[in-house]
C-alpha cells in the first residue's frame, strides 16, 4: 500500500516537517516490496506528494492567504523531503529537468525570494546553482559556462536594481550565452511588462509559478535547439 | 508618423474643470496629463502597482484593460471604464476624468511641536544683526572707504572678506537712511546689509524635507519663538511614493533629477513666502535656514544625483554638513540667507535621523534608549551615552496609507481609530463620513481584528471560518475577486459610493511595514546584545506619530513588547532637531559630532536579518490566548 499523498501534500502546506518526513520514509519503505519499482515510487511521492503540496502553496499565495514565512517553512520541509528522494532519483541516471543558475543581481543584497525559488526548482528535478545576492553579470556568466546551464534566473528586490536585470541580459547576449540558455526574471517590484521590455524569456510573479515557467522555458529551448539541429 | 489626438481632462485636480492637450499615439495618458500641467499622483512610480493614478474614460474608446488594470482595479471598475493612466496609451480623442486619489484637501501634516527640551536650547544661532551709524568719509584727504567705515562701526569682529554681491549693495545701502545700516553676519562673515534699523527682525527657518511631507517653521532667532508653521505634501510624490521609486525615476533619465529638484526647491520657496505672509514679516530678514532630510532628499535638494544611493552598497555621495548661500542652492526667496544642511550618517540613515537623535537627546542618556522614526523609510537609533547604533527600516508607504486599497493620508475623512466589540466603531478625522483609512486607523483596525479573532497571528483574514462569528462580523467578511476582505465601513451607512474595506493584500502590506520597523529594533538589540527589558524607553517619532495608538502599535508588534509605559511619543523629532540646529550653533555642532559617532548597522547583510525579519512579520499571540482567535494554518 502506498501512503496518502494528500496527507503528505497537506503536511508540506502546514510546514509540518515531522509528518512529512515520516510519510516520505514510509512511502520509500514500501519500495522494499520487490513488486514496486523503486524509481517509480520515488517519482510518485515527488509528483503527487511534494509537488502537489507546492501547487496548493502556489494557489494560497496568489490569494495572499499565506505569507513569506509560511512559504519559506514549506519550502524547507519540501527540501528536507527531497534529501530522501534525491539519492534514488539520481541513481536512476536520469538527466535533470534543467540546469539553472539563479541569483540576485548586482547592487541588490536581498535573497529570501530567490532562495525559495531555488528550493522549489530543486524539488522539481532541476539542478540548481544558487550564486546568491549581489551577483554581477560576469559572475552569472562564469557559472553558466562552468555548469552548462540552460536556464538563468535573475532576481531583483529593489526598484533601483531592476535596470541591472536589463544590463545582465544584455551582457549574456553579447557573450553568446542566450543561444543555449533562457533567462527568467522575478522579484517583488518586477512586472510582466518589465520582463518583456528587457527581452527576458519569461516572468513569474511567485516561486511556485516559477517552477512551471522554468519547465516551459527549458522545453521550448530544447525544441528550438532541436529544430536548429534538424535544419543544419 | 504618430497620430495626434486631443485628450480633454476633467476632475477636481483640473483647474477650471477642464483642460485639453494634444497627445501622440502610444504616449501614456499619465504623461499627457503631465504635459497639460496636471498633477496626477503615481505613488508606485508608474509601474501599474497601485491605484493612485486611476482615471475614468468618459468619452472615446477605452483601450483594452492591461493585466495591471485587472489586478489593481478589479473587473467591475474595468467594466466601468476605469484605467490606470500610467498603463493606458493614447489611442484616440478622449475625455478623461482624473479620479482624484482620496482627497488630500485636509492633509494633516503634523506640525512640529516644541517641547520643553527644545525651548531650553541656548540661543546662539550664529547670526548677529547689528545696526550701526556709518561715518562716511567727508574729506578727500580722509583715505578710507564705505566698507572700511562700516566695518569700523561694528562692535563685532568681521572674520571673512566681504562677499562681492554685498560689496555691490553697500554704496547705496549706507546712504539710503542717513548712514544708518543694519549689518547681518553669520559666523563672522557679513551676509547682508540693509538700510535703517532691522536688528529686531532676526529670523530663520527650519525645514524637514521628508519623502512624503515637507514641514517648515519660521523662528525668531532673537527669542527662539515660533512665528509660523507651514507644510504639505512633498510635490515629488507624484513621481514615486517611496525613495526607491524616486531614485529609479532619476536612474531612467538623469535629466529628471532637475525636475525633482525644481519641485522641492519650488515648494521650499513657496513655504518661505507663506510663512512670512502668515507672520507678516519680510523674507529678507531670514538669515539662516536649517534643512534636514533623508539622504536621497538631501542629495536631490543639492542637485546631486542619488542613483548610487539606490544600489548596493548604498553609499551616499557626501556626508559632511555644508553651509551654502541661498542664491547658490538656488532659493530665490532668500538669496542672502545661509542654508545649513545637516550631516548624513549613511545612504539610508540621513540628516533627519541625526536631527531626531539631537532632539531626543538620546546621546546623553545613562540608560539604554531607542528612537524609532516612522516614515516611508523608517530609521531606528539605539544606545546610550557613548555608544549609539542606527539602522534603516524600509517600511514603505503603508503606514502613511500608501499601497493600501482604501488607504489615504491622515486627512479629512480618514478613519483614524477602529474598535470592534459587538459592532465596528469608527472614528474619522473631522467627524465626517469616512472616505478611506490612514496609517493610525490601519494599525488600530488590525489590532482590533486580531483581538476579535478575525485575523490570525499569521495575518490570515478568517473568511473561511466566517460562520463561527456573530452576524455583524460574518456579514463583513467576504471574498471579492481573488481576495478575502473585511468591511470596515458600509457605503450606505457613510453615504459614500464604495464600502471601505481592508483586504488580505492590505494586511500583507501592513505586515511588511511593521515587520521592517520591528526587525530594525530587534536587530539593534542583538548587535548590542540586550533584551527588550533593558530598553528604558522607546521614542516613537514621525510626522504622524502622535496619532498612533501605542497599545495598538504594541498589539500588532510594530515595536517589540517593552510595555506600553515605556513608549513615549515624540512627534516630529527630525523637525524639532532642525529647529534646534537653527537656533543654536552649539546644537548644530553637536549634530556634526553625532553623525560621526552614530554607528550604522547594515540590516540586509546582517546574518540574522532573515530570521529576525520573518519572525517580525507575524503578529503576537492574543494576550488572553484564545486558541480559536490565534488560529492555525489555513486548511
Amino acid at each position: 500500500m502506498t501512503i496518502e499523498f494528500e496527507t503528505l501534500a497537506q503536511a508540506i502546506v502546514d510546514g509540518d516537517a515531522d509528518t512529512a518526513l515520516a510519510l516520505v520514509q514510509d512511502g520509500l519503505g514500501d519500495q522494499k516490496n520487490p513488486d514496486l519499482d523503486e524509481l517509480a515510487n520515488a517519482k510518485e511521492i515527488l509528483n503527487k506528494g511534494l509537488i502537489g503540496g507546492m501547487d496548493i502553496i502556489s494557489e494560497l499565495w496568489i490569494q495572499e492567504k499565506i505569507f513569506i514565512p509560511e512559504v519559506l517553512i514549506s519550502a524547507k520541509v519540501m527540501h528536507g523531503c527531497m534529501d530522501h528522494l534525491r539519492p534514488i532519483l539520481e541513481a536512476s541516471n536520469e538527466p535533470p529537468r534543467g540546469i539553472c543558475v539563479i541569483g540576485t543581481v548586482k547592487g541588490d543584497l536581498h535573497d529570501i525570494g530567490q532562495n525559495i525559488v531555488g528550493m522549489m526548482l530543486k524539488g522539481n528535478g532541476f539542478e540548481v546553482h544558487n550564486i546568491g545576492p549581489n551577483s554581477s553579470p560576469e559572475k552569472f556568466a562564469d557559472k553558466v559556462r562552468e555548469t552548462g546551464a540552460n536556464l538563468i534566473g535573475l532576481s531583483a528586490l529593489l526598484t533601483t536594481t531592476m535596470p541591472m536585470q536589463r544590463e545582465s541580459i544584455k551582457y549574456f547576449e553579447e557573450e553568446g550565452l542566450l543561444e543555449t540558455a533562457a533567462v527568467m526574471v522575478g522579484g517583488a517590484p518586477v512586472t510582466a511588462d518589465w520582463a518583456e521590455k528587457i527581452d527576458s524569456d519569461g516572468y513569474a510573479p511567485d516561486a511556485a509559478t516559477t517552477v512551471g515557467l522554468a519547465k516551459q522555458l527549458v522545453d521550448d529551448l530544447a525544441e528550438e535547439l532541436g529544430q536548429v539541429a534538424a535544419t543544419n | 508618423m504618430a497620430d495626434q489626438f486631443v485628450i480633454t481632462f476633467q476632475g477636481e485636480v483640473v483647474p477650471g474643470g477642464g483642460k485639453s492637450v494634444a497627445a501622440t499615439t502610444g504616449k501614456s495618458v499619465l504623461d499627457a496629463a503631465r504635459d497639460a500641467g496636471l498633477e496626477v499622483i503615481a505613488t508606485c512610480g508608474e509601474r501599474g502597482r497601485c491605484r493612485s493614478c486611476r482615471v475614468k474614460v468618459l468619452k472615446g474608446d477605452a483601450p483594452p484593460a492591461t493585466i495591471m488594470d485587472q489586478v489593481q482595479l478589479g473587473h467591475e471598475e474595468v467594466q466601468e471604464r476605469f484605467r490606470l493612466s500610467c498603463q493606458m496609451p493614447v489611442t484616440g480623442d478622449a475625455t478623461i476624468l482624473i479620479a482624484p486619489p482620496k482627497s488630500e484637501a485636509g492633509h494633516k501634516v503634523l506640525a512640529i511641536e516644541r517641547r520643553e527640551e527644545t525651548g531650553a536650547v541656548k540661543l546662539d544661532s550664529g547670526v548677529v544683526k547689528e545696526c550701526v551709524q556709518v561715518t562716511l568719509p567727508d574729506d578727500e584727504n580722509h583715505q578710507s572707504s564705505d566698507v572700511e567705515e562700516l566695518v569700523r562701526a561694528l562692535s563685532v569682529e568681521v572674520e571673512a572678506p566681504v562677499p562681492a554681491d554685498i560689496l555691490r549693495k553697500i554704496p547705496e545701502t549706507v546712504r539710503a537712511r542717513r548712514n544708518q545700516v543694519t549689518v547681518s553676519l553669520f559666523r563672522g562673515e557679513i551676509i547682508d546689509v540693509q538700510p535703517g534699523d532691522t536688528s529686531d527682525q532676526k529670523l530663520g527657518m527650519a525645514f524637514d524635507v521628508g519623502t512624503t511631507s515637507i514641514v517648515g517653521s519660521l523662528l525668531d532667532l532673537n527669542t527662539g519663538q515660533e512665528l509660523a508653521s507651514v507644510g504639505g505634501v512633498n510635490p515629488q510624490s507624484p513621481f514615486g511614493g517611496d525613495l526607491m521609486s524616486r531614485i529609479a525615476y532619476i536612474q531612467e533619465d538623469p535629466k529628471r533629477l532637475q525636475t525633482l529638484r525644481a519641485k522641492v526647491l519650488g515648494a521650499v520657496n513657496d513655504y518661505v513666502k507663506e510663512a512670512c505672509t502668515l507672520a507678516k514679516v519680510d523674507p529678507q530678514n531670514i538669515h539662516k535656514i536649517a534643512v534636514v532630510g533623508n539622504t536621497c532628499m538631501h542629495h536631490i535638494f543639492l542637485g546631486i544625483n542619488p542613483t548610487h544611493v539606490g544600489l548596493a552598497p548604498y553609499a551616499p555621495s557626501m556626508r559632511d554638513p555644508i553651509v551654502l548661500k541661498g542664491s547658490d542652492i538656488p532659493l530665490k526667496t532668500v538669496p542672502n540667507a545661509r542654508v545649513c544642511m545637516l550631516p548624513i550618517i549613511a545612504g539610508f540613515v540621513g540628516a533627519d535621523t541625526v536631527a531626531a537623535a539631537l532632539a531626543t537627546r538620546i546621546y546623553e542618556s545613562d540608560d539604554m534608549r531607542c528612537l524609532v522614526d516612522i516614515g516611508t523609510n523608517g530609521e531606528v537609533v539605539m544606545g546610550q551615552k557613548g555608544k549609539l547604533l542606527a539602522c534603516s527600516a524600509p517600511a514603505g508607504p503603508a503606514l502613511e496609507g500608501g499601497q493600501i486599497r482604501h488607504g489615504m493620508r491622515g486627512a479629512l475623512g480618514a478613519i483614524e481609530r477602529v474598535t470592534i466589540a459587538k459592532e465596528v466603531e469608527l472614528q474619522v478625522i473631522g467627524g465626517v463620513d469616512p472616505i478611506g483609512i490612514c496609517g493610525s486607523g490601519l494599525i488600530d483596525a488590525v489590532s482590533a481584528m486580531l483581538d476579535a479573532g478575525i485575523l490570525t497571528q499569521r495575518g490570515l483574514i478568517r473568511f473561511d471560518d466566517r460562520e463561527t462569528f456573530s452576524d455583524t462580523i460574518r456579514d463583513r467578511l467576504r471574498h471579492v475577486g481573488e481576495r478575502d476582505e473585511f468591511v470596515l465601513g458600509w457605503a450606505e451607512a457613510a453615504g459614500g459610493e464604495e464600502d471601505i474595506t481592508l483586504n488580505q493584500s492590505d494586511v500583507r502590506q501592513l505586515q511588511l511595514a511593521k515587520g521592517a520597523i520591528c526587525s530594525g529594533v530587534l536587530l539593534l538589540e542583538r548587535v548590542l546584545d540586550i533584551a527588550n527589558e533593558e530598553i528604558r524607553e522607546i521614542y516613537l517619532c514621525g510626522g504622524f506619530g502622535n496619532y498612533i495608538n501605542t497599545e495598538s502599535a504594541l498589539r500588532i508588534r510594530l515595536l517589540p513588547d517593552v510595555g506600553v509605559e515605556r513608549v513615549t511619543y515624540f512627534g516630529n523629532a527630525a523637525g524639532m532637531g532642525a529647529q534646534m540646529a537653527l537656533l543654536s550653533e552649539t546644537e548644530r555642532a553637536r549634530a556634526n559630532d553625532l553623525a560621526r559617532e552614530i554607528e550604522h548597522v547594515a540590516m540586509a547583510t546582517h546574518p540574522e536579518f532573515q530570521d529576525v525579519f520573518l519572525d517580525a512579520l507575524e503578529f503576537p499571540a492574543a494576550p488572553n490566548a484564545d486558541s480559536e482567535a490565534t488560529g492555525s494554518r489555513v486548511a
